[in-house]
């Protein structure tokens, strides 16, 4: 990432276009039209505009994925290169007509994919930063209780591995925070087929922890 | 006979084993390819099935798709659209423009998605309505009284409001058409609120969710 932050370290303008350039394709006395950094009213501009661009878009993302497991940290990733493929964009002197927000959206998909596979390639990100989480909570529960809800969540797993694939799938879901929406849209369901197979698994779920003596603990 | 768990008590039963983080993978996690045309309703039913299965409970692959459906849920809604030419020294104008449409868009979508779902979970009923704050009121932290109007045939409302983020800032299920919430100063700024209303079949309904500036 320090790499892809050097290569936006420069910037020239050209006529009604941006382009990018890395450090060693500066000329060695800085020229006129060349900007290094992010100085000058131009850059700065433009920078602002893409910044406004990427604040706002990472807050539709994050509430999308807020409730879902969405790792901040990763989201910060796709988003550092989605502003250099903007950037990139900018040198390839496209128009705007092709950076609306479907443009947007595909950066980021195509951003994260490659984040994936780089990861993936590496198998290096075998541990994990607990600041990265952004569902972590603080809480006041003790080891044995902290253990206790360990031990349930793992029964309800355990009654959830014993579903039909489609209401398992749904129920799955349902408890990860993806919402019907999300559920039918990508399991290509009607929103009653969704509604039937998630209520169904919920039922069946709810007789098996019944079957097997699991109740809601008592609070208070 | 025992009781059951209710939706909520379900989900927070079940949140522990969410946490669990690993980011190691095993040959039979699906590639990010395979996940990515999951997210996106790509490829056959039993095959989204079989990616989505493993997905869920693996926590490598959890995390991962929870980033691609995250950067991708809008992809669709997102139409592109034909706007004039116009030069990179007006990109600030232009992706303002750009800006507003695309929240316009995921706007609409989400007022058009939860429009259809309400009426199909309803019977033709419509969910409860929002009576007060009204729409962009401004309230000061502290004691906030929410009213909405009564629906057929439920078993309870859950009052809910969430930051511009998605977090959720205060949720309380009642019984009642109204409710006082204490808000935090932790919630000064721009949220929203809405009702959810489980019903006796075991559906749910949503309110359409309006905006409660706190100062």
């Amino acid at each position: 990432m320090q790499a892809k932050d050097a290569l936006i370290g420069a910037m020239t303008t050209t006529g009604t276009h941006l382009r990018l350039v890395r450090d060693d394709e500066l000329p060695a006395v800085a020229e006129q039209p060349y900007v290094r950094g992010m100085a000058g009213p131009g850059i700065d501009r433009v920078s602002s505009a893409i910044e406004t661009l990427i604040a706002r878009f990472r807050t539709m993302v994050r509430s999308v994925g807020a409730r879902r497991g969405l790792v901040e940290a990763d989201l910060d990733e796709v988003l550092q290169d989605v502003r250099i493929r903007l950037w990139h964009a900018g040198e390839g002197g496209k128009s705007l007509e092709e950076l609306g927000s479907s443009y947007l959206y595909h950066l980021a998909s195509t951003a994260a994919l490659d984040l994936l596979r780089r990861r993936r390639a590496r198998r290096a990100d075998d541990t994990e930063d607990i600041r990265e989480r952004t569902d972590l909570t603080t809480n006041n529960a003790s080891p044995h209780d902290a253990m206790e809800a360990r031990e349930l969540a793992s029964q309800i797993e355990a009654a959830v591995e014993t579903l039909s694939i489609d209401r398992r799938v749904a129920v799955r879901m349902h408890l990860s925070g993806y919402d019907r929406e999300d559920i039918a849209r990508m399991l290509g369901w009607t929103e009653a087929r969704t509604r039937n197979l998630l209520y169904r698994g919920l039922d069946d779920l709810r007789r098996r922890l019944t079957d097997m003596g699991i109740a809601p603990r008592r609070t208070g | 006979m025992s009781p059951q768990f209710d939706d909520e008590a379900l989900r927070a039963a079940y949140e522990p084993a969410l946490r669990e983080s690993a980011t190691t993978h095993g040959p039979d996690c699906p590639t990010e390819h395979e996940l990515l045309s999951a997210v996106r309703g790509e490829g056959d039913e039993a095959e989204r099935l079989r990616v989505l299965d493993h997905a869920l409970k693996c926590p490598a692959c959890r995390r991962e798709l929870a980033l691609l459906h995250a950067v991708s849920s809008g992809e669709k809604s997102a139409a592109p659209r034909v706007v004039r030419e116009i030069s990179w020294n007006r990109w600030p104008a232009a992706l303002a423009a750009s800006l507003m449409l695309a929240a316009g868009l995921v706007g609409v979508v989400r007022l058009r998605t939860r429009g259809v779902e309400d009426i199909t979970r309803a019977g033709g009923v419509a969910g409860p309505v929002l009576v007060t704050p009204a729409n962009g009121a401004a309230v000061r932290p502290g004691l906030v009284r929410f009213v909405w109007r009564p629906i057929p045939e439920v078993i309870q409302y859950t009052l809910e409001v969430d930051a511009t983020d998605g977090t959720v800032l205060f949720s309380s299920p009642t019984r009642d058409t109204t409710f006082s919430a204490s808000i935090a100063l932790t919630a000064v700024g721009e949220n929203r609120w809405l009702i959810r209303a489980k019903l006796q079949d075991g559906s749910e309904k949503r309110s359409e969710t309006w905006v409660l500036k706190v100062r």
